[in-house]
């Protein structure tokens, strides 16, 4: 009704309040942390030298070498078939489980309904392994196969095989926002399609999936995205066969030799960045749209369970053999594989059972630091991101501040920043400025690049909780004579807690999960899960990388209970 | 401690005036109550005195504090104001107990802990809440939440008392029981008080004077006595008593009321607002509550007299509803009697016609 905020201005005098002092300090250091991969990156992407040579020039040359690249072209290709085949994937499978979980009367659908989940608190990296080790040329399943047809099954170093292992990955995602659609949709335009005599399968295909397109279309527009700037699959399953990807192409360029073209890497990411901004420039273009032809009305009507009569057993069926596959088979593998010497069809696996994998972890420092840091990140980053995302929100939502409208930009931007480039970015961060320098080697850069990679995931966790707070809230605080800053600390900070504690789940699990933007930032000390891993894999390691796998998701289960037992936070749906 | 002038107030949102040139003085210990229909800027003028809105121009003063000046740019934050605000929601922060809610001004205002036990029971005293000390607001009434908010304004002795709506959200019952309540409350602690409602009712029995908006204008300022019988415009009369509306032309004046004609050979008087000139169009209000049925003992010397057809009754329990027609013109009337026949004579005096120009 009145202003979108209370004023924080100072009267008479005062030149700087304490609310302004805080504003412009969180607006400056979000800011800073947003520009700082992203500005040496431009910066590198016109010099003719690397960014720390004092010599270099501007230059625009490392474009046309860019574009005159085959290898570039080839990577370029890879990326966008993939993404596309990957997407579509993901949206079949999880269109598929969220009609069926959520609207039929499937036997087991309480469990599916939590399983279909899991792949999202596990890391792509673990997932990608997972399949290596069972799917790959010589992965366990793959042999034991081999040995019944007596040819060989699938490749899944294809387009298709990468495209299914991304497309499992991502799934959930299309499924939770389906799921919520398909939870409040409209039962009397089904009811419809039923007296005019269409049966279960056709009301599903012809009116319940329609209904979804908007769900569709913007978790379709996330997935694409998030393939473009995947680094996991293409990395494990593409490179041992020479296929280029944008990913890749950069994280192999950054670590060829001795001597990597950096203006060639600087590019390529800018290119990258520029495509990722347009495609979510698009996606918020298109969401807008999308928002006028959304048929879920605010009325409550209980959807109704669909009776899929004698085939809700098969479909049941084809559910428990997919998540076998998929999921049960790859974690188990890593499973399997952590505790044995090695993994072959031809010996049982309990003759091969060995706890080498594990006491070489522990037995070396930097192996077992890996472990502790990455819990430490995750501990304490997220932590100190989710205060300092607080601060942006309440900040954005919730006072006068003269630049808040830039500033929800700036916290929205990294969307569009993949992990890989905020790594490279952050470490010519280091170089070119002097500040930053410090930072080398410790935990603290991983935890600033992760943070801002993530500042638009917490933004989002929290500002709907703010927004269901009246403004009468913190007006009536403010006329009983408190200022900005206690107004939001004794008012509105403490009414956030559900919200902050549920951005921490999330913020935590993502910590733990991120690896590929640490591939350039860490260096011996401040080693983390996702790099020993990669580690171990350059080195054909399979025994160590599943170990570590295995320990990363025992972190993760045991976080995840922790979390709703004793906060009551559910990460995900 | 506590005259407030507001001086030339405005504040647009964009085309909007949402308040329009607003000048009131409110006395030391007075009790004013901006009175309008929705949307005439009511809440914008308050909370521009308690400083949550920043005007557009003009000045806010209170005993020679600058609270806003428009000129100089000058605009003092919410919480140096020392106002007290009850909200229409009462804005009670939901993650504290009634105590804390109470301590938290005094927290503020660095109050040592007895002293803050001792000025939160004597506040919560007055409201007469003393023993919820330790709920959540979720756990009271709606009406024992107005009352803590009220309560936590009060502990920390404002220097004004601002009230948005206070008793919209209780029931009748407790409405009147609320009102007599703050009447009493405000009376004994002599504070300056502005009061916005859109209940005239709430507006006549609590003010010392009302201040009447429209428009985001003010139309008039007096007590409630002046507003009731010497309203300004049409608009006034029409908002404070639902005035009946007759057009006529004015005729001569002599000195204390004018002669009106509504049609041929029919003619009242009316007390003539400035402005009315004789041969040009008048508008005459006439409250429902003013006028009376002519029975045996004949039409009482001076008053008007007027013949008018039933139109329509509605049955209000003790009470009959008319609507009646006279020149054409519809008229409301309350009487006990249920009346026979299509006809009827009715009256009224001069002094409860107003005229204004139409
Ligand atoms: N933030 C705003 N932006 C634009 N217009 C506004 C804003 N706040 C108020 N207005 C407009 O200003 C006018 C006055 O609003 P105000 O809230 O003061 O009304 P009110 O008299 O308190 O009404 P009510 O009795 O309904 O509370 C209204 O026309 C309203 O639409
Ligand atoms: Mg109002």
């Amino acid at each position: 009704m009145q202003n979108a905020a209370v004023s924080d201005e100072q009267p008479f005098g005062a030149a700087f309040s304490r609310a302004r002092l805080i504003q412009y300090s969180v607006a400056v250091v979000a800011l800073v942390l947003v520009a700082a991969p992203l500005v040496p990156i431009m910066y590198q992407a016109v010099l003719d030298k690397p960014i720390y040579d004092g010599q270099a020039i501007l230059t625009l040359d490392n474009f046309s070498r860019l574009f005159s690249n085959p290898k570039f072209y080839e990577a370029f290709k890879n990326s966008v078939v993939l993404s596309a085949v990957t997407t579509v994937i993901a949206g079949i499978i999880g269109v598929s489980t969220a009609v069926f979980i959520g609207r039929t009367n499937i036997p087991g659908k309480k469990f599916f309904g939590e399983v279909v989940l899991w792949p999202m608190y596990v890391s792509h990296l673990v997932l990608a392994f997972g399949w290596f080790m069972m799917y790959g040329p010589s992965g366990y399943v793959t042999l034991l196969v081999e040995g019944w047809i007596g040819g060989k099954p699938w490749d899944l170093y294809t387009m298709a095989g990468m495209a299914v292992v991304a497309g499992a990955a991502q799934a959930p995602l299309v499924h939770l926002f389906c799921a919520s659609s398909v939870a409040r949709a409209d039962a009397s335009l089904e009811d419809a399609a039923r007296t005019v005599g269409a049966g279960p399968f056709t009301v599903l295909r012809r009116v319940t999936v329609p209904l979804l397109r908007p769900a569709i279309t913007y978790s379709a527009m996330l997935n694409f995205i998030g393939c473009l700037e995947m680094l996991s699959v293409p990395l494990i399953l593409g490179t041992p066969v020479g296929k280029d990807f944008f990913t890749t192409f950069l994280y192999t360029q950054g670590y060829s030799g001795s001597n990597p073209d950096y203006g060639l890497i600087g590019a390529a990411a800018c290119f990258l960045l520029v495509m990722i901004s347009i495609l979510i420039y698009l996606q918020t273009k298109l969401l807008k749209k999308a928002g006028r032809f959304v048929t879920v009305k605010g009325k409550a009507t209980r959807p109704k369970i669909f009776d899929l009569g004698r085939y809700r057993w098969a479909v049941s069926i084809t559910l428990a053999i997919y998540f076998g596959l998929t999921l049960f088979v790859t974690v188990g593998g890593l499973g399997l594989r952590a505790f044995t010497t090695f993994l072959t069809p031809l010996l049982a696996p309990w003759e091969l059972l060995t706890f080498d994998n594990f006491a070489l972890i522990f037995e070396y420092d930097a192996y077992q630091r890996s472990i502790t840091n990455s819990l430490l990140v995750a501990g304490i980053g997220a932590a100190v991101a989710v205060a300092f995302v607080s601060l942006i929100t309440v900040i954005i939502h919730r006072s006068g501040f003269r630049f808040r409208r830039a500033l929800e930009y700036v916290a929205l931007y990294p969307r569009a920043v993949p992990g890989i480039v905020a790594g490279i970015g952050f470490f010519w961060g280091m170089l070119l400025f002097p500040f930053m320098g410090p930072l080398h080697g410790t935990i603290w850069i991983l935890i600033l690049a992760f943070t801002m990679r993530t500042i638009p995931t917490a933004f989002g966790a929290i500002s709907p909780a703010l927004m269901q707070l009246s403004q009468d809230l913190d007006q009536s605080s403010r006329t009983v004579g408190a200022d900005w800053w206690t107004t939001q600390r004794k008012i509105i900070l403490p009414l956030l807690r559900p919200a902050l504690f549920g951005a921490y789940v999330l913020l935590f699990l993502s910590f733990l999960k991120e690896y590929a933007s640490a591939a350039f930032l860490f260096a011996p000390g401040s080693e983390i899960i996702g790099t020993t891993m990669l580690q171990f894999w350059v080195n054909g390691d399979s025994g160590p990388v599943a170990a570590l796998a295995v320990i990363q998701i025992i972190l993760t289960i045991t976080f995840v209970v922790f979390a709703r037992k004793l906060l009551g936070v559910k990460a995900y749906g | 401690m506590g005259k407030l002038i507001i001086d030339n107030l405005c504040k647009h949102f964009g085309d909007v005036k949402a308040v329009d040139n607003v000048s009131i003085t409110v006395e030391d210990g007075e009790f004013l109550t901006l009175l309008g229909p929705s949307g005439c800027g009511k809440s914008t003028t308050l909370f521009a005195v308690a400083g949550l809105d920043r005007p557009t121009s003009g000045r806010i003063l209170v005993d020679d504090v600058v609270f806003y000046d428009g000129g100089q740019q000058a605009m003092m934050p919410p919480e140096k104001r020392n106002c007290g605000l009850v909200f229409q929601s009462y804005a009670l922060w939901p993650h504290m107990t009634v105590r804390d809610n109470l301590a938290f001004p005094l927290e503020i205002r660095k109050i040592g802990k007895s002293e803050q036990q001792k000025r939160i029971t004597d506040a919560l005293g007055l409201v007469e809440m003393e023993n919820y000390q330790g709920r959540y607001p979720h756990e009271l009434s709606g009406g024992q939440q107005q009352r803590v908010a009220l309560a936590r304004t009060l502990v920390y002795e404002p220097r004004l008392m601002l009230l948005d709506e206070p008793l919209s959200n209780l029931d009748a019952k407790l409405r009147i029981r609320a009102r007599r309540w703050l009447k009493e409350l405000q009376g004994r602690l002599g504070l300056t008080t502005i009061y916005v409602t859109h209940d005239q009712i709430e507006a006549l029995t609590l003010s010392d004077r009302i201040a009447v908006m429209e428009g985001g204008k003010l139309v008039q300022l007096g007590t409630p006595e002046e507003i009731y019988s010497r309203p300004v415009s049409p608009f006034v009369a029409d908002f404070i008593g639902a005035s009946n509306f007759i057009d006529g032309f004015a005729g001569d004046d002599d000195g204390d009321t004018v002669n009106i004609t509504l049609a041929e050979d029919v003619s009242i008087r009316a007390k003539a607002r400035p402005g009315v000139k004789k041969g040009e169009a008048v508008r005459v209000a006439v409250r429902p509550e003013n006028i009376r049925l002519v029975n045996g003992s004949g039409v009482p010397g001076g008053s008007n007299a007027l013949t008018a057809s039933i139109r329509d009754r509605d049955y209000l329990g003790a009470r009959f509803q008319y609507i009646l027609d006279v020149c054409g013109t519809e008229l409301r009337m309350e009487a006990e009697q249920n009346l026979e026949g299509s006809q009827v004579d009715i009256s009224f005096t001069p002094e409860d016609c107003i005229a204004f120009p139409a």
